[in-house]
């Protein structure tokens, strides 16, 4: 699995290196995590009001550290970069310094969605060089030092602005009650935010309630493969939920049958994509129905997916009889997960 | 233009002529897609389209999902496998 979520892949790279400690639960909520949607109907995963305030607190619940916000975003550019700079230069050994940055503006860095600009989560550390900084990268599982002007280069993109800290000290073993009610926060069972939001992009381009002009659907679709990815995170929680009763998932043919269903449904998208632009591209609208069999499909597929997984989850909960008051009823949740 | 290799002269004509943002100046057979062209994952739609509509040259959607295109070889490698009539340039 490669790129799933830049935010959660860097707050969980320190879970991963603790003992005892699962970062897999606080995957839950990326499988249907937010993205925007402009007035022209334009798709993005990134929107310049995401503060991820929801991952956070749930960071905090989980695992009991505040990650805390660094970026001003009342100030100027320069005043935040002077900011990061007396952050990265005076870190203590424990202490995880994020910075949001154009990842188009580090061309030495492959990334393969090419996309202009690119706003993306690292982490940054000093080194003995006080002209290069040590970059970790965990969301594209890529570590390396480079030249701390290049670094701010990309971080005074006007794309950019964004930037926490935390601390890894004193993390502690997820409470059950905790992840049963994170669970039950992020499960949308009757409805996939994401399919969703495809069909009403398409529609606001094609068919009698279209109001923009059906050329630019392929911009509007431009960053599906982004969003695509985060589904992948169903793997995290249908492995973690069967481990943490004792049982197998890696080998186990339902799970693997699943990990198919998952990978089909994160490739389905490239599908959907792939439709539209044709439609698009041969000005043949007959080819509507052939994108909306698609985004049909997935709904199919998706449901079924989280149906398994709240089963899954029910046969979780019975291993903890305690957890009887944590059953949230899932579908009166009103609390939205931020990506 | 490659005269010997029709499919691979498709593929840079449809390059040059709809990709402005990929780096067509290290186009070869061995050229990455991704890493050496440029070309990201909706570029690479666009080009199996336009090969498509403009050259007759079809790629089943379902070897789109399961096939991983990694080089311009690869992807003439699909072209070919997939029976295409001779390709008009």
């Amino acid at each position: 699995m490669i790129k799933v979520h830049c935010f959660v892949s860097c707050v969980c790279e320190i879970i991963k290196r603790t003992p005892g400690v699962d970062h897999r639960p606080f995957y839950f909520g990326v499988w249907d995590a937010d993205f925007s949607v402009s007035e022209e109907q334009v798709l993005s995963y990134h929107s310049p009001h995401t503060r991820h305030d929801q991952f956070r607190e749930w960071y905090r619940l989980l695992y009991g550290v505040t990650i805390e916000p660094w970026y001003d975003h009342q100030q100027s550019k320069e005043a935040n970069i002077d900011r990061l700079i007396e952050l990265v230069e005076t870190r203590p050994a424990d202490r995880q310094v994020m910075v949001m940055l154009d990842l188009y503006r580090l061309p030495e860095r492959e990334n393969k969605f090419h996309q202009n600009p690119f706003p993306h989560y690292v982490m940054l550390e000093a080194t003995d060089d006080p002209e290069q900084w040590f970059m970790s990268d965990p969301d594209f599982r890529w570590e390396g030092v480079l030249p701390k002007s290049r670094i701010l280069d990309s971080v005074r993109s006007p794309a950019a602005a964004g930037g926490f800290c935390f601390d890894g000290l004193d993390i502690r073993h997820t409470p059950a009650e905790t992840v049963a009610a994170y669970f039950a926060q992020c499960m949308k069972p009757d409805t996939n935010p994401f399919t969703n939001a495809l069909r009403q992009i398409l529609h606001a381009h094609i068919g009698p309630d279209a109001r923009q002009p059906l050329a630019n659907l392929p911009q509007a679709f431009r960053e599906i493969p982004v969003m695509a990815i985060r589904k992948y995170a169903y793997e995290h929680a249908f492995a973690w939920l069967l481990e943490d009763q004792g049982r197998t998932a890696e080998g186990d043919p339902w799970f693997e049958a699943l990990c198919e269903d998952i990978d089909r449904l994160v490739k389905t998208y490239t599908q959907i994509q792939y439709r539209a632009l044709k439609l698009v591209m041969s000005g043949n609208p007959a080819l509507l129905a052939g994108v909306e069999e698609l985004l049909d499909e997935q709904d199919q597929r998706e449901f079924a997916i989280k149906d398994s997984l709240q089963g899954l989850f029910q046969e979780w909960q019975q291993q903890h009889p305690d957890l009887t008051g944590a059953t949230a009823d899932t579908r009166t949740s009103d609390l939205e997960v931020l990506p | 233009m490659n005269r010997t290799n029709p499919t691979r002269s498709a593929i840079e004509t449809v390059i040059r002529n709809h990709l402005p943002d990929a780096r067509l100046s290290v186009f070869s057979a061995k050229a990455r897609l991704n890493a050496d062209l440029a070309i990201d994952s909706i570029m690479l739609l666009q080009l199996i389209v336009h090969l498509e509509l403009e050259h007759g040259l079809h790629v089943p959607e379902e070897a789109l999902l399961t096939h991983q295109l990694e080089t311009v070889e690869d992807l003439e490698a699909l072209l070919v496998a997939t029976g295409n009539p001779e390709v008009s340039l």
